[in-house]
């Protein structure tokens, strides 16, 4: 297992920069996953790691030996490519063991390895055939199998599922998982899809323009996004967000929003809020209650009803807002007109409007 | 409809000028004819005749001389130059106008520059001893054992530049992640094209061998431009022993049998081209 350390990375393309000065740690044996829409550096931050950009600025450390000159062969990596990038005109034994061979590696040794890293995968029945004769799934196998033979303790994808359909990415999702857990090394694997990410990652970093918004665990991604960017990027649909005003009464810290008033007593800010700050209130789809109450903590007119089976979204304009809610079918059933929403305060993030950070 | 009617005049034009005058030739190869045609069957007459002659003995080897090595050198040096082109970033448009520039000159042109280049008396011998070097020989072009290979440097010059270009596009088509995933199994760039990269551009590569051994069929102005045939017809090539018989030697018999010869190797050399595309698809 490899732990990875990154000091104050910076990469730019020309005037253009791509990454702006990103530290992070990744702990040996943890999958984390690198997140967030395109062009936000994700990719960059991998080829960083991987050696096959230059860098600008920074330094990258693999237990802590620093190998920000090494060429990727001598950084000892397994890379897995968006395209897979096997090569066409070999076999898939040869395109496991021909950089085994090139690295003079015993006979016996590639040997064994390439039947290791077939069994592992299940590929054993396709080793004499070309990667034009296989399914995009069988060349991700294979492209996988060509990272393990390495015999590395650090893995590095690349948007390896996103060439694959929809079915086929759910069940490779579940196999890599599988994988690190098997195989037990550092995982580092980039991405644009969220569900990918919530589901491997032990840990995920959420990147945007050339920054790390957030490196936390997926259920503190979730529930206490960072920043208002990270609040509306992860979820589907994403974090309701209010545009509010923040005044200090005797009945503590409440927020305007609209006509109503909500309070957020009990609330833990990180920083004191100061009177007439304006904020943004972010709350969850299914953290929102339908109250039935007399006097409920926002109204709202309900839009559309969409019924996604296992739950229902109602959709609401709260005070020019739209809202999404999530709750359960029997209760949405025949939903309409203006109804009462309440939620718990410790389930709201509040981030600063001029900052977009969580307060 | 009518548009199928428009096409009519120029497929029959087509058929008759081309695919037409093929069957005559081959006809006319069965005749007794001499300076004009004359429809009177005489057998392979005309074909035992041009094998007892010596002119076309050489004229026909000279084509697969010339040819393998004008192909040969043309792949090696166009490939090794689009590799080049490749690896550095500066400079590559300006290298690559110089290196297409001898395609735009016509074979004529290539010939006559090379002829003077290597004329031991106005070209680069002269030069040379004039710099001093009294003893420097380079008469290939006079000389009948070598005057072929003379053929084959200017044709090389020429040509090169075209595979160059084609060579190059193939690479640039070829994934960049392709590179990334060898730099991460530490291969070598060499190791990279001569075990990967060239041969993903077989295709490419074969288009380059077919352009090359038409140039080579058809060869007649770069030799009548820069031998004339000679020394003697040392360096004849059956399209000028064709022309030559037919025009000069007002021989259209023979000629006509030289020219179904060489109909018959291409139509072999495309067989052969078939074959390997086939067995390319198959695997």
């Amino acid at each position: 297992m490899i732990g990875v350390q990154i000091e104050s990375l910076s990469r730019h393309f020309g005037a253009l920069p791509v990454l702006r000065d990103i530290s992070m740690e990744v702990q040996p044996g943890e999958f984390t996953v690198l997140l967030g829409p395109s062009g936000c550096g994700k990719s960059t931050l991998l080829a960083s790691i991987a050696g096959l950009d230059d860098l600008q600025g920074g330094r990258i450390l693999f237990d802590s030996a620093d190998v920000s000159d090494l060429e990727p062969a001598e950084r000892n990596i397994g890379m897995v490519f968006q395209s897979y990038a096997l090569y066409p005109t070999m076999t898939v034994r040869q395109n496991l063991s021909f950089g085994l061979e090139v690295a003079k590696t015993s006979k016996a040794d590639i040997q064994e390895r390439v039947t290791w890293a077939a069994q592992l995968l299940q590929i054993e029945p396709l080793l004499d055939r070309k990667p034009s004769q296989l399914s995009g799934g069988q060349r991700q196998r294979v492209a996988i199998g060509r990272a393990l033979v390495r015999k590395t303790n650090l893995f590095l994808f690349d948007e390896p599922l996103s060439n694959l359909d929809a079915k086929l990415r759910t069940e490779m999702r579940v196999e890599i998982k599988e994988l690190h857990r098997r195989l037990g090394a550092t995982f580092i694997y980039v991405t644009h899809d969220q569900v990918e990410a919530m589901t491997l990652a032990t840990r995920i970093a959420i990147m945007q323009g050339g920054r790390i918004e957030q490196y936390a665990t997926p259920e503190d991604v979730y529930e206490r996004p960072a920043s208002l960017f990270v609040a509306s990027f992860i979820g589907a649909p994403p974090m309701n967000l209010l545009p509010a005003t923040l005044k200090q009464t005797s009945h503590g810290v409440v927020a305007f929003t609209g006509d109503h008033t909500v309070s957020l007593k009990g609330y833990p800010f990180k920083i004191a809020p100061a009177d007439g700050q304006p904020i943004v209130i972010g709350i969850r789809p299914e953290n929102i209650l339908i109250d039935g109450n007399v006097a409920p903590t926002l109204r709202a007119e309900v839009v559309v009803v969409e019924p996604l089976g296992a739950d229902t979204l109602v959709w609401v304009d709260c005070a020019a807002n739209r809202m999404a809610v999530r709750t359960h079918p029997k209760e949405a059933k025949g939903l309409s007109g203006s109804i009462g929403l309440s939620f718990k305060v410790e389930n709201l993030s509040i981030f600063s409007k001029d900052s977009g950070l969580r307060l | 409809m009518m548009a199928r009617f428009a096409l009519v005049p120029s497929i029959l034009l087509c058929a008759i000028g081309f695919y037409g005058a093929m069957l005559w030739t081959v006809v006319i190869s069965f005749t007794s004819s001499t300076i004009t045609p004359r429809y009177e069957f005489a057998g392979l007459a005309q074909y035992v005749r041009l094998f007892t002659m010596d002119r076309w003995h050489v004229a026909y080897t000279n084509m697969f001389v010339f040819g393998a090595l004008y192909i040969a050198c043309s792949l090696i040096f166009g490939v090794l130059l689009a590799i080049a082109l490749d690896q550095s970033i500066r400079g590559r448009n300006l290298l690559q106008t110089i290196f297409l520039y001898p395609i735009a000159l016509s074979f004529i042109v290539t010939g006559l520059a090379w002829q003077w280049l290597l004329n031991p008396t106005t070209g680069l011998q002269n030069y040379v001893r004039g710099l001093g070097f009294e003893s420097f020989a380079f008469d290939w072009l006079s000389s009948p054992d070598r005057a072929v290979y003379t053929l084959v440097i200017a044709g090389v010059w020429h040509a090169a530049g075209l595979v160059m270009a084609i060579m190059y596009a193939g690479l640039g088509s070829v994934d960049g992640e392709i590179w990334r995933a060898g730099r991460v199994d530490g291969i070598p760039r060499t190791t990279m094209y001569r075990r990967i990269i060239l041969p993903m551009l077989k295709p490419v590569i074969i288009v380059c061998v077919v352009l090359l051994s038409m140039d080579v069929i058809k060869s007649y102005e770069l030799v009548v431009a820069m031998t004339g045939g000679g020394p003697g017809y040392s360096t004849d090539l059956p399209a000028k022993f064709v022309v030559d018989n037919l025009f000069t030697r007002t021989n259209i018999g023979l000629a006509s049998a030289a020219a179904t010869l060489m109909l018959a190797s291409i139509i072999v050399l495309l067989l052969l081209f078939g074959w390997l595309q086939k067995e390319r698809v198959a695997r």
